[in-house]
């Protein structure tokens, strides 16, 4: 399997605290899921994944790129995918403009920007709304314009910081498609709480605690690990809560 | 085309068609032409008036441009963009100068249509001059560099009331505080000297101006590049073109103030008012009245008031036969005692009563180049005569108490009263000697002003002396 995200040894700070502590994770195309409860460091991962922050120690191999080097950085970029879990806009941009926006940015060749805003668009179902200012969208709409500026690129790494936050269920079970599909030529990382999402979408979990991976491996393992026992209404829950109690004691 | 090219102009585009600045374009060109009113007068379209103007837009149009650019410069913090674009592989210079343009463009686009429809009323319009295309080049570099000016602002502190503020900042310095370069014995021309200002010199066609328009540039241009490699310094580009950048904008604005001064020096002291020759264009009737060509659209309605107010006085030996305009505040020009002198400041705004005051009082006194110290002991000694007390050393007033009662009397034929004559209060009986005069049966008066009439207006005649 090709490796495409390659953490070593990554430690990240603010201030005195450790965010993430030393961790280590080899990740190849599909879509990964990142589980945690709040403060785990999933967050942080993924803005220092998206190049956001540099990390304190540590290093990164990304797409076969090093992001430490400015020009293999510029390089990544172009392939780089990210939704941030607040996701910030202009207002009076229209939906098309927002994607175009980002499209330019992302210095896609000039001939294929407006056909791939156009797919990316259609593809989070948005087409419709097109010419929509972004300011009379609702939030669930919102998120949508945020994952169509995330891949209108094609990106070869998607990062996804809570997608299905404020999706309804239909949505949510056309964007699990979606970055299945996304999954099938590079790597997708999902950040949520929602594990049925990493269930539904997921071909590989990984769950977060306290700045470190304290589990890894398929949603059917992370269930497997709930039959001796942990709280919740599904196999998934069950096994969450059973590894956290775990790493907690 | 380039692809990079290509890039930058649909960015471009997107950033133009979602400025803030399309939003506010009426408003902009509402400050183009609120800031430029002052130096705009109806009618009469002089070239130097309306390139003024054109700089003068720039006060409250620059400021506002600098409102708007700092207002657009917080814009990816207040939106919580930052992180989103600092991950993208464009440059962040090339995208911030392109999201500075797209403001910028709309200001330099209410400047460019303001002044293509100043100048086409003033090509139309105009009979005398060209027009100053380097007021027009200083309006524009000053408008870039606040707009600039702004944008560093607002890179630096992108709070909510930093636009709003800077742009108040902006039109209160060059409105109240930009002045030009004065010293303790003012040439007019030094008015308009100090690089950064745009309020018009307060001059007129008779007099020539300093000319600083490189100057200006150069501190203007010096200006908005320290103010655009600041904010490029503030985003984290600081690399030796950087600095090297800011260092020859820094460099540009001290030659462009140096220089301004340098050119100041020769005028500063008692230098002789420098004055433009022209040929005047004239109109006979009753009266020879003669204006500048410039003013020459001015002239028939100017002839018909002059007329009618000198007419009791046709044919009057010492009485002008010939009135002249002269230059604005500075009353400049050499005058003779055969003629009449008036502005045409106030006809030129619709003010027909004061010019016809004007006119009254320029027939009936010939010597107004006097020294103060002279019309003064002129005035203390009529004041004596006339029964009036002194209280102080000196009395002075430019009209005499004997030319008050012949003015008084040709103002009221003409309409205008002046109703608070300089001597009504200290001469006793000014006012009974005003009717007695107005009353006297027309003949008589005729043969005394033909008599009198050359001593009275060189202050020679007494109230005693009048009819």
């Amino acid at each position: 399997m090709e490796v495409n995200v390659q953490v070593a040894g990554v430690t990240q700070r603010f201030g005195r605290t450790e965010v993430l502590k030393e961790m280590n994770l080899s990740v190849g195309t599909g879509v990964f899921g990142l589980l945690g409860p709040n403060g785990a460091g999933k967050t942080t991962l993924l803005r220092t994944l998206a190049t956001a922050i540099n990390p304190a120690n540590g290093s990164l191999r990304l797409l076969g790129y090093d992001p430490a080097d400015t020009g293999e950085r510029r390089a990544l970029r172009r392939r780089l995918g990210y939704l941030p879990q607040t996701l910030g806009y202009y207002p009076n941009f229209t939906v098309f403009e927002f994607v175009e926006y980002f499209a330019l940015l992302k210095e896609m060749p000039h001939e294929r920007v407006r056909p791939a805003v156009a797919e990316a668009i259609e593809r989070v179902g948005l087409e419709d709304r097109a010419k929509s200012k972004l300011k009379t969208l609702s939030g669930g709409m919102i998120r949508r314009v945020g994952i169509a500026q995330a891949i209108v690129n094609d990106p070869g790494l998607l990062l996804l910081d809570e997608p299905t936050a404020g999706l309804d269920p239909e949505q949510r079970v056309g964007f699990r498609d979606l970055i299945r599909a996304i999954g099938q030529r590079g790597t997708v990382i999902v950040s949520t709480h929602l594990v049925e999402d990493v269930g539904a979408a997921c071909s590989e979990v990984a769950l977060m605690n306290g700045g470190r991976i304290v589990f890894r491996g398929t949603p059917d393992e992370l269930s497997a690990r709930g039959e001796t026992g942990g709280a919740g209404d599904s196999p998934l829950e069950r096994g969450y809560t059973s590894i956290l109690s775990g790493a907690r004691a | 085309m380039s692809a990079a090219f290509a890039s930058a102009r649909s960015l471009l585009r997107l950033e133009l068609r979602r400025s803030i600045g399309l939003l506010l374009f009426p408003m902009l060109l509402a400050a183009a032409w609120y800031g430029a009113s002052i130096q705009l007068h109806p009618g009469i379209y002089v070239w130097l008036d309306t390139s003024s103007a054109v700089r003068a837009s720039v006060t409250l149009l620059g400021a506002l441009a600098g409102g708007l650019s700092a207002w657009m410069a917080g814009r990816s913090h207040r939106h919580g963009m930052e992180e989103m674009l600092s991950i993208t592989p464009h440059s962040s210079v090339a995208r911030d100068l392109l999201a500075w343009a797209g403001t910028a463009l709309w200001g330099i686009a209410a400047y460019v249509l303001f002044v293509a429809a100043i100048s086409v009323l003033t090509w139309r319009n105009a009979t005398w001059g060209g027009p100053l295309p380097g007021y027009f080049l200083v309006g524009l570099l000053a408008l870039v560099a606040y707009s600039a000016f702004g944008w560093a602002v607002g890179c630096w502190v992108s709070g909510r009331f930093t636009a709003p503020l800077l742009a108040v900042g902006i039109a209160f310095w060059e409105t109240s505080l930009s002045g030009g370069i004065s010293t303790t014995k003012p040439n007019p021309e030094l008015l308009s000297a100090a690089p950064w200002s745009l309020m018009p010199p307060n001059t007129d066609v008779f007099q020539k101006i300093l000319q600083v328009t490189a100057q200006q540039s150069l501190w203007f241009l010096g200006l908005g590049g320290v103010a655009l490699t600041v904010a490029v310094l503030k985003n984290g580009r600081r690399n030796m073109l950087a600095w090297a950048s800011l260092l020859g904008a820094v460099a540009m604005a001290t030659a462009g103030l140096l220089s301004s001064l340098a050119a100041a020096a020769p005028l500063v002291g008692p230098v002789p008012v420098r004055l433009v020759p022209f040929e005047p264009v004239c109109k006979k009737g009753k009266i020879t009245v003669c204006v500048h060509p410039a003013y020459a659209k001015l002239l028939p309605k100017t002839a018909g008031i002059v007329d009618q107010v000198a007419e009791p006085l046709e044919g009057i030996p010492g009485a002008p036969t010939r009135a002249v305009q002269i230059g604005g505040a500075y009353g400049l020009s050499k005058r003779a005692g055969d003629v009449a002198y008036f502005h045409l400041d106030g006809l030129e705004s619709g003010d027909e009563g004061t010019f016809k005051q004007e006119v009254v009082m320029s027939l009936v006194i010939n010597d107004r180049n006097a020294t103060y110290k002279t019309q003064a002991r002129r005035s203390t000694e009529d004041l004596r005569r006339c029964g009036g007390s002194v209280v102080g050393k000196d009395y002075y007033t430019l009209v005499l108490s004997t030319q008050a009662v012949v003015q008084e009397w040709l103002a009221e034929r003409a309409g205008v009263p002046y109703g608070n004559m300089y001597l009504t209060g200290a001469c006793p009986n000014t006012n009974k000697l005003v009717k007695r005069f107005a009353n006297l049966d027309p003949a008589k008066r005729k043969v005394w002003l033909r008599k009198n009439f050359a001593d009275l207006r060189a202050g020679k005649v007494t109230l005693k002396d009048l009819p």
